[in-house]
C-alpha cells in the first residue's frame, strides 16, 4: 500500500485515505463530515509546515472538489474554474505568508497571479485529476468533455510552471522531490517554454483584483483581461496570439487539441447563456463527430445532445445533423443499434430516410445500402436478385441514388416519365444507363408463335418468375365443345339466341380487337411492339399521344360514349357484333351449339325491363330466362345424365325425400314430410305431460309410494357426524356458513340451509355468512332474517357479503380474513375480531356444484384446522365424494333427503334410539386403543354424561372405578342418542355403556379388574420433539427427555405417529419410533411433575383454543404456512377454554329463540319427486327399447 | 419485428407479480435460518415480504374483480342503451331492451326504496323464475334421455342408458332393490369417483401448467 492510501496517523507517512473506502466518509456533499475532495489526510510535503506555521486550515491544503459540491457545478461566479475550490500552501502564502519551502515571488507575479475578485465558474468537468495530485495553477485537466481552456499541467506534471524564470516562484525544476511523494512519476518533466515578451499594449491593461483563492495562472489572467483580443493579432492555431500562449499557465499538452473549443474560457453567466445556445450544434460539434464519424462509428467521441433516454434505449445518437453531412442524422430512434450499423455513407436522403433518418436503416430491413455489396436482400426471392446490382435495396425511392443501377425488378425509373420525378429513370434510360430486364426479355419473346391462353411472358431472371412452359389449360374447351354436341342440354330457357360472345366485346377493331379476340400473343405482340407503348422508349407513358400510339377505336369509343370514363358499361353500350366470317372455329361452334338449343323463351318483362334499366340498349345480349322452382330444387325442364339423376335420387333419399320420375321421365315429385313433422311434437308433448302430471298428482291425491326419509340419520353416518358436530357448537360460537348455491339449486338446497341454520342458531352459535355466489348469499339472507328476524342482525348472526374473484376471493378470505369481516353486506360494522378462520368452531359449506367445493378445499381448507360440513345437491354429489371420501372428517349432506330427516330431528321427530352398545364413528386417524375389561356393577343412567377419564376433559363421575372404554380422546365423536329439542349442548360426547347393565346409582365399591392402558416411554438419546399433529411439518409443543414415560392415547392411520398425553395434560404426538410403548394397568402409571421430563413449548397452533374439534387428517403439505407472528404473540398465553374472537365483553350476549317448522308439503314433496323419477325411468325404458327394437328390425 | 413496449410491459408486470405472490404464498411467514448450498439465497429470500406483498395483491386483484362486474353491468346497460336508440332497429327488439332497462333501474330502485322489498323481489321473482327454468330442465332431459337411441343403436349408447336406469332406480325408495343399491354404490364408489378424480387432476394440471406458462412468459396472460 502506498504511503498516500495508507490510514491516518501514520506517522511521516503520508495519510491519505480516500474517503471513498469508507462508508462513513462517502462523498456526500456534506461538508461536515468529510472534504470534498474525495481524499482525507495530508501529503508529507503538506505535513511538514509544523505548528508554529499560522496558516489557516492547518497546514493542508483546504482543496475542495467543487463539482463534489451540491449545486455550485456550473454555477457561474462559485467556484474557480478548476473544478478545484481551496488554495495550496504555496498559493496561500502568496498572501505575504512565505513558507520556509517556498521561495518569495517577485511582486510582478504576485500581481499577476493575484486571484480575481469573482473567479470564474468552474470547469464543468468532473474528475479533476488535479485535485488527487494537487491542484493546477491554471484551470485543471478535464478527463472528460471539453477543455475550459487551454489547461496548466498539475503541479506533478506540469513543468510548464517550472521554467528557468519561474524557478524561484515554483522552486527548481527538478521534479526529484515527487520521487517522495510517488512510485514513478508519470509523465516527464516537460521542457518549459520560452516566455516571449508582452506587448505593448497589454503592458497598459489593468488587470482586475484578486480575490483570495485563485489558482488562475498568468496565461489566465491576462486572457481574461483582454476583450476583443481575437480580432487584434494574428492567432494561431490555439486560437490566441503566440505571445499570449507562452504565458505561464499555458498548458502545452492542451495546445494539441487545440481545435476544442472551451466555451468556458470567459464564463459569466451571460455568456453561459449565449455559449450554450450558439456553441451547442456549433461546428465543434459537428467538425468533431463529423469527422470521427468519417473514421468510423467507432471513433464518434461526442455524445449528441439529445433525449438520452432513447440513447440508452435504443443506442447512442449520431452527434452531427448536418445536412450536408456525408454522416448520419441524429435521430433517437437509432435504428442503427438495433438493425445494425448504418453503412457511412448513404448519399442523399432518400423519402424513407425521411421516415427514419438520414441512416436509412430501412436497409436492415430490405438490405443494406451498402452500394457494394450484392442486393441479396430479403425482396430478392419476391422482386428478383440483385445480385451484381449496386442498389440501395429494394425501395429507394429517393434521389439518392446517384448511382443507382434499377437492376430491381420494380423499376419505378421505367414508369414514371416526368422529368421533374425524383426517380429520374427516365433520363437515366435515356442515356443508356438503365436497362429494365424485364423489358428485354419481353423484346425475347416470340409472339407470333400460337400460344395457348395462359401464354408466359418471361420475367426477368428472378426467383419470382413464371414457369417459361406454356401452361395447358385445365380444360380443352374445344372438346368441352364436342361433349355438348353430343349430350345436348334441354332447358327451359332460351339460348343466347342469336347473340355471341363477340356481342359481349363490341364491334371487333381491326386493329386491336382482332387480335384481342384471337391468341393472346398476337395482340399483345402487337401492343408491345409499339414503341410508343413500350415503357422502355416512352417519357411520359400515361399520356395518350395519338400520334405515336395508336388507341383501338373500341377503346376511344367507349371512352368518349362514356365521357372518358373508361368503364366495362361503357364498352359494352358500344358493342356491336360481329360478322361471323371473322369469328374463328371455336366460337363459330359455340355459336351454333347455343343455336341448337330450345328456343322455348318465357321472357320476363319484368326481367327484361330491369336489365333494360341497367344496360340500356342492351335487350339481346343476354336472353332472360326464368328458371322455375320448385319447393325442392328446380324445375324439370332441366335435364340431367343418368348418372346426376342417381345422385339427385340418393339425396333426395337421404333427406328424406322420395324422388319419383314421372312418365315423361324428367319430374321430381316432393314428398310430404308434415306427416312425420307432425309426429315429433306430439311424443314431446306426451311425455311433457306425463312427466307433469307424476309431479302434480301427489299435492293432489294422496300417495304413499315408497318409503320416506327417515326420521334419524342412521349411526355412523355422514349425516350423523354433521348433526352432531352443529350439536356440540357452544353458545356464542362462531360458524362460517358458505352459501355456493344459485337460483337454480335454491328449490333443493334451501331447505337444507334453512335447517343448517336453524341448528346453529339454536345451539346459540353465531352464523355467519360469506359466499362468492351474490344471488345465493342474497337469498340466504332472506332465509336467515326469516328464521331469526331482522333485530338479530350483527348480533346473532352476520351476513359478510360477496367474495369477488371466486379462487381469489377464496384466497383472500383464507390470507386476509381480518379485513372481510369488519363489515357486513351492508356496510354496517360488525364487531367482529376474527384474525384468523381458526377462530370458527365450524365451517358449513352448502353447494350446488363440484367447483365451488373445490375452490374451498384448495384456497381454504388447506390452512385451517376448522373442522367442515358439506351440504351439495344430489347432482354434484358424485363429484363431490373424492373430497370427502378422502377426507373422512368432512361429512357430507345430500339434497332434499338429507333436509328432510334432518328436520325430523330438529323437530324431535325421531324415536327414541336404542342405545348402542359400543361406540360408533366414522374412521379416523386416531385408532381407539384396546378395550379393557369393564365390570359395571353400578347403574348409569342413560341421562347423565359419561366421560373418560381422561384429564383434559374429565368429568368426576360418581362412579370411581368404572372406566368406560375404550379410552377415548374426549374429541372423538361417538353415537349419541338424538336429541330432543330441548337437550343442552354438551362438549363431549357420551359413551353409553353395555346395555345389558341395568343403570342404578349404587356405587360399587370393588373393581375386580384393573383397565390397562398404554404407556410410552420416550426413547432416543437427546430430547424428542413432541408435536402437535402427526408429522414433521407440525409445531412442536414440547421437548421430552430420554426416559419420559408419557401416556399413549392413540395413533394416526399409518401408525407411524402416536398421540400421547403430555405430563402438563396437554395432546401431542411422537413418531412411533421414538417411543417404545408398553401395556400396564392404569394404576401403576405415574403422574410426573410437568417440569419433570418436558419443557413446555410455547404452542403456535391455534390447537389450543380448547375448542372441541375433530380431527382432521392433516396433509403436511398444506402447512408450508406458519401461524401470522401477531397471533403467535396472542397465543403466548395460556389461552381460554374458549377462545374465539367474540363480541367485546360489554356486549350482552345475544341469543334467538328460534323455532323449527316442518318443511312445507314434506311428504307431497317426496312422493312427488318419486314418482317423477319413477315415470322418468319408465318413459326412458320404454323409448329406448322402442328404439332399439326398430334399430334391430331395421337392420 | 415490432415490439409494442405496452405489450411487453404488460407481459413483464403480470409475471412479477405472479411469481411473488406465488412465492408468498408458499413461503408465508416462516423465516428460514437456511444452511446449505443456497443458504444466504434463501435467507436473502426470506427477507423479504413476500407474504405481504402476496396479501396485497390478492386484495388488488378481489378489487379489480370487483370493478370489473361493475364496469359489465355498466356496459350492458350502455349496451341495451344504444339499442333503443337505433332507429333501423325493429320494434320487437328494441322492446326488449326497453324492458331491460325498466327492470335493471327499477329493481334498483325499489331496493334502495327498501332492502326488504328489494330481497322479496329476489326470493319471489329471480329465484323463483330460475328455479322453474332447473324444473325445465327435467322434462328436457327425460326426453332427451328417451331418444337416445332414436338415430342409432350402439353399444355405448346402451351402456349410458343402463347407467341412467341405475341411478334413477337406486334412488328410488323402495324396497327390494338391495342388489340394484349396491351396483349402485360400486359404481358410484369406483368408475364414478375414479373419473372424478380424473377429472380434477385433470383440472389442477392445466391450471397449474397455464400458471407456470404464464409466469415464465410462454403463455400470453389474460386479455391480451
Amino acid at each position: 500500500m502506498s504511503d498516500w492510501n495508507k490510514g491516518p496517523n501514520s506517522g511521516d507517512d503520508d495519510d491519505l485515505n480516500f474517503d471513498w473506502l469508507n462508508d462513513d466518509d462517502k462523498i456526500s456533499g456534506d461538508s461536515s463530515t468529510s472534504d470534498r475532495t474525495g481524499v482525507t489526510g495530508n501529503l508529507t510535503w503538506q505535513r511538514g509546515k509544523g505548528a508554529d506555521d499560522d496558516l489557516p486550515n492547518v497546514d493542508d491544503d483546504d482543496l475542495t472538489f467543487d463539482w463534489s459540491t451540491p449545486g455550485e457545478k456550473g454555477t457561474p461566479g462559485v467556484g474557480d474554474r478548476t473544478g478545484v475550490t481551496g488554495t495550496l500552501d504555496w498559493q496561500r502564502a502568496m498572501g505575504g505568508r512565505a513558507s520556509d519551502d517556498e521561495p518569495e515571488l517577485s511582486e510582478d507575479w504576485q500581481a499577476a497571479l493575484t486571484p480575481l475578485e469573482t473567479p470564474p465558474p468552474p470547469a464543468a468537468d468532473d474528475f479533476d485529476l488535479d485535485a488527487l495530485f494537487g491542484a493546477d495553477a491554471a484551470a485543471a485537466d478535464n478527463l472528460l468533455g471539453d477543455e475550459e481552456q487551454p489547461y496548466a499541467e498539475d503541479d506533478v506534471y506540469d513543468d510548464a510552471l517550472l521554467t528557468a524564470d519561474d524557478d524561484d516562484l515554483f522552486g527548481t525544476d527538478d521534479a526529484s522531490w515527487l520521487d517522495d511523494v510517488l512510485d514513478e512519476p508519470d509523465d516527464e518533466p516537460v521542457a518549459a517554454s520560452p516566455v516571449q515578451a508582452v506587448p505593448d499594449w497589454l503592458a497598459g491593461l489593468d488587470l482586475p483584483e484578486t480575490a483570495d483563492t485563485n489558482d488562475a495562472t498568468a496565461h489566465d489572467v491576462v486572457s481574461d483581461g483582454i476583450e476583443d483580443w481575437e480580432d487584434q493579432e494574428d492567432l494561431n492555431a490555439d486560437g490566441e496570439p503566440d505571445w499570449l500562449s507562452s504565458l505561464p499557465g499555458y498548458d502545452v499538452d492542451a495546445a494539441e487539441d487545440a481545435a476544442v473549443e472551451d466555451e468556458y474560457a470567459t464564463f459569466d453567466e451571460t455568456q453561459y447563456a449565449d455559449a450554450s445556445a450558439s456553441a451547442w450544434g456549433e461546428t465543434q460539434y459537428a467538425d468533431d463527430t463529423g469527422n470521427a464519424w468519417e473514421q468510423g462509428a467507432e471513433d464518434i467521441e461526442a455524445v449528441a445532445d439529445d433525449e438520452f433516454a432513447f440513447d440508452d434505449l435504443f443506442g447512442e445518437d449520431e452527434a452531427v445533423f448536418a445536412p450536408d453531412a456525408t454522416s448520419q442524422t441524429n435521430d433517437d430512434l437509432d435504428l442503427d443499434a438495433l438493425f445494425g450499423q448504418e453503412m457511412a455513407q448513404s448519399g442523399t436522403a432518400d423519402d424513407v430516410d425521411a421516415l427514419f433518418g438520414a441512416d436509412d436503416n430501412v436497409d436492415a430491413l430490405f438490405g443494406t445500402d451498402d452500394t457494394t455489396m450484392p442486393a441479396e436482400d430479403e425482396f430478392a426471392d419476391l422482386f428478383g436478385d440483385d445480385a451484381g446490382e449496386t442498389t440501395y435495396g429494394d425501395f429507394d425511392f429517393g434521389d439518392d441514388e446517384a448511382q443507382l443501377q434499377p437492376a430491381d425488378d420494380f423499376d419505378f425509373a421505367a414508369v414514371a416519365s416526368d422529368e421533374d420525378d425524383p426517380f429520374a429513370f427516365a433520363e437515366q434510360e435515356e442515356q443508356g444507363e438503365i436497362s429494365p430486364d424485364w423489358l428485354d426479355s419481353l423484346e425475347d419473346v416470340d409472339f407470333d408463335t400460337p400460344e395457348p391462353a395462359m401464354a408466359a411472358v418471361p420475367y426477368a431472371e428472378d426467383d419470382f418468375e413464371l414457369e417459361d412452359e406454356a401452361l395447358e389449360p385445365a380444360i380443352d374447351i374445344d372438346q368441352l365443345l364436342a361433349d355438348l354436341d353430343n349430350q345436348p342440354v334441354t332447358r327451359s330457357g332460351a339460348a343466347m339466341g342469336a347473340q355471341d360472345l363477340d356481342a359481349l366485346f363490341g364491334e371487333d377493331d381491326d386493329e386491336f380487337a382482332k387480335p384481342a379476340m384471337r391468341a393472346a400473343p398476337d395482340e399483345l405482340d402487337a401492343m408491345f411492339a409499339d414503341s410508343d407503348f413500350s415503357p422502355a422508349g416512352s417519357v411520359d407513358t400515361f399520356e395518350t399521344d395519338e400520334e405515336t400510339f395508336e388507341i383501338p377505336d373500341w377503346l376511344r369509343d367507349a371512352a368518349t360514349s362514356t365521357e372518358g370514363t373508361l368503364s366495362a358499361a361503357g364498352i359494352i353500350r358500344q358493342q356491336k357484333d360481329r360478322p361471323l366470317e371473322e369469328l374463328d372455329d371455336r366460337l363459330l361452334a359455340l355459336r351454333e351449339s347455343g343455336l341448337s338449343i330450345s328456343t322455348e323463351q318465357t321472357e320476363d318483362k319484368a326481367s327484361t325491363q330491369r336489365l333494360a334499366n341497367v344496360l340500356p340498349g342492351v335487350k339481346e345480349a343476354l336472353i332472360p330466362t326464368t328458371l322455375p322452382m320448385t319447393e325442392m330444387g328446380l324445375d324439370t325442364g332441366f335435364k340431367m345424365t343418368p348418372e346426376q339423376t342417381k345422385n339427385a335420387q340418393m339425396l333426395l333419399g337421404l333427406v328424406g325425400l322420395s324422388a319419383q320420375t314421372s312418365a315423361a321421365g324428367d319430374t321430381v315429385n316432393v314428398s310430404n314430410r308434415r306427416a312425420k313433422r307432425q309426429s315429433l311434437p306430439i311424443a314431446r308433448v306426451g311425455i311433457t305431460l306425463i312427466l307433469l302430471i307424476a309431479v302434480l298428482v301427489p299435492f293432489f291425491v294422496p300417495i304413499n309410494l315408497g318409503t320416506l326419509p327417515p326420521l334419524a340419520f342412521p349411526a355412523g353416518s355422514d349425516e350423523e357426524m354433521a348433526f352432531n358436530r352443529i350439536q356440540a357448537l357452544a353458545p356464542e360460537a362462531q360458524v362460517l356458513v358458505a352459501i355456493e348455491y344459485t337460483s337454480t339449486g335454491a328449490a333443493e338446497l334451501d331447505d337444507l340451509t334453512q335447517m343448517l341454520l336453524t341448528h346453529i342458531l339454536q345451539r346459540g352459535a353465531r352464523p355467519i355468512l360469506v359466499g362468492t355466489q351474490p344471488v345465493g348469499l342474497l337469498h340466504a339472507e332472506s332465509l336467515l332474517t326469516d328464521i331469526a328476524g331482522e333485530a338479530a342482525r350483527n348480533r346473532a348472526y352476520y351476513v359478510i357479503g360477496y367474495l369477488p374473484g371466486t379462487t381469489l376471493g377464496l384466497r383472500n378470505l383464507a390470507t386476509n380474513p381480518q379485513a372481510i369481516f369488519d363489515q357486513d353486506i351492508r356496510g354496517a360494522t360488525t364487531g367482529l375480531l376474527i384474525d384468523d378462520l381458526d377462530d370458527f368452531a365450524l365451517i358449513v359449506m352448502i353447494t350446488e356444484n363440484v367447483d365451488n367445493l373445490r375452490n374451498w378445499m384448495e384456497q381454504v381448507a388447506p390452512s385451517v384446522q376448522t373442522p367442515f360440513v358439506v351440504a351439495s345437491g344430489f347432482a354434484a354429489m358424485p363429484l363431490i365424494a373424492p373430497y370427502t371420501n378422502q377426507r373422512a372428517d368432512i361429512p357430507l349432506l345430500v339434497g332434499y333427503q338429507d333436509a328432510y330427516t334432518y328436520n325430523a330431528l330438529l323437530r324431535g321427530e325421531a324415536p327414541p334410539a336404542v342405545p348402542t352398545e359400543t361406540a360408533t364413528e366414522q374412521p379416523t386417524e386416531v385408532i381407539p386403543l384396546a378395550t379393557a375389561e369393564v365390570v359395571a356393577t353400578e347403574q348409569i343412567e342413560t341421562t347423565q354424561e359419561v366421560v373418560p377419564t381422561v384429564p383434559t376433559t374429565a368429568v368426576p363421575t360418581a362412579l370411581p372405578t368404572i372406566t368406560p372404554s375404550p379410552t377415548l380422546p374426549p374429541t372423538n365423536t361417538a353415537t349419541v342418542p338424538p336429541p330432543t329439542a330441548t337437550q343442552t349442548a354438551t362438549l363431549r360426547p357420551t359413551v353409553t355403556p353395555s346395555p345389558t347393565t341395568p343403570p342404578t346409582n349404587t356405587p360399587s365399591p370393588t373393581p375386580t379388574i384393573e383397565p390397562l392402558i398404554e404407556v410410552g416411554t420416550v426413547g432416543g438419546t437427546a430430547t424428542i420433539n413432541a408435536r402437535t399433529g402427526p408429522g414433521i411439518s407440525f409445531g412442536v409443543a414440547a421437548q421430552l427427555q430420554q426416559g419420559t414415560q408419557v401416556r399413549v392415547l392413540g395413533y394416526n392411520d399409518q401408525r407411524d405417529w402416536v398421540q400421547i398425553q403430555l405430563p402438563d395434560g396437554r395432546e401431542a404426538w411422537i413418531a412411533a419410533f421414538l417411543i417404545t410403548i408398553e401395556t400396564i394397568p392404569e394404576s401403576q402409571f405415574p403422574t410426573p411433575a410437568p417440569e419433570s421430563g418436558s419443557r413446555q413449548i410455547e404452542p403456535n397452533t391455534a390447537q389450543t383454543t380448547g375448542q372441541t374439534q375433530a380431527r382432521r387428517h392433516y396433509m403436511g403439505l398444506w402447512r408450508l404456512q406458519r401461524p401470522h407472528p401477531a397471533r403467535l404473540e396472542q397465543q403466548a398465553t395460556p389461552a381460554p377454554e374458549s377462545t374465539p374472537d367474540v363480541l367485546p365483553a360489554a356486549a350482552t350476549p345475544f341469543f334467538v329463540d328460534v323455532t323449527v317448522p316442518q318443511i312445507e308439503n314434506r311428504e307431497n314433496r317426496w312422493q312427488a319427486m318419486t314418482l317423477g323419477i319413477l315415470a322418468a325411468v319408465i318413459l326412458i325404458t320404454l323409448g329406448n327399447i322402442y328404439y332399439i327394437v326398430r334399430g334391430l328390425l331395421r337392420r | 419485428m415490432q415490439v409494442r413496449f405496452g405489450v411487453v410491459l404488460i407481459s413483464v408486470i403480470t409475471v412479477l407479480v405472479g411469481a411473488v405472490t406465488v412465492l408468498g404464498l408458499l413461503l408465508g411467514d416462516s423465516i428460514i435460518t437456511g444452511e446449505g448450498l443456497f443458504a444466504d439465497v434463501i435467507v436473502i429470500l426470506t427477507r423479504i415480504p413476500f407474504a405481504d406483498l402476496a396479501a396485497v395483491f390478492l386484495r388488488l386483484s378481489v378489487l379489480m374483480i370487483a370493478v370489473t362486474m361493475l364496469a359489465g353491468m355498466a356496459n350492458l346497460i350502455f349496451v341495451h342503451f344504444g339499442r333503443l336508440r337505433q332507429r333501423e332497429l325493429r320494434l320487437s327488439r328494441k322492446l326488449f331492451s326497453f324492458i331491460f332497462v325498466l327492470v335493471y333501474f327499477g329493481t334498483i330502485a325499489v331496493y334502495i326504496n327498501s332492502r326488504t322489498n328489494g330481497l322479496r323481489l329476489l326470493d319471489d321473482v329471480q329465484v323463483a323464475l330460475e328455479s322453474a327454468f332447473a324444473g325445465l330442465l327435467f322434462f328436457a332431459l327425460v326426453y332427451g334421455a328417451v331418444r337416445i337411441m332414436h338415430r342409432e343403436v350402439t353399444l355405448y349408447r346402451l351402456l349410458f342408458v343402463l347407467t341412467l336406469l341405475l341411478v334413477l332406480l337406486a334412488a328410488l325408495p323402495f324396497p327390494g332393490l338391495g342388489l340394484i343399491s349396491r351396483v349402485y354404490n360400486w359404481v358410484m364408489a369406483v368408475p364414478v369417483e375414479a373419473g372424478a378424480k380424473g377429472i380434477l387432476l385433470g383440472i389442477a394440471l392445466a391450471t397449474l401448467l397455464t400458471g407456470v406458462r404464464v409466469l415464465v412468459g410462454q403463455d400470453r396472460s389474460y386479455g391480451q
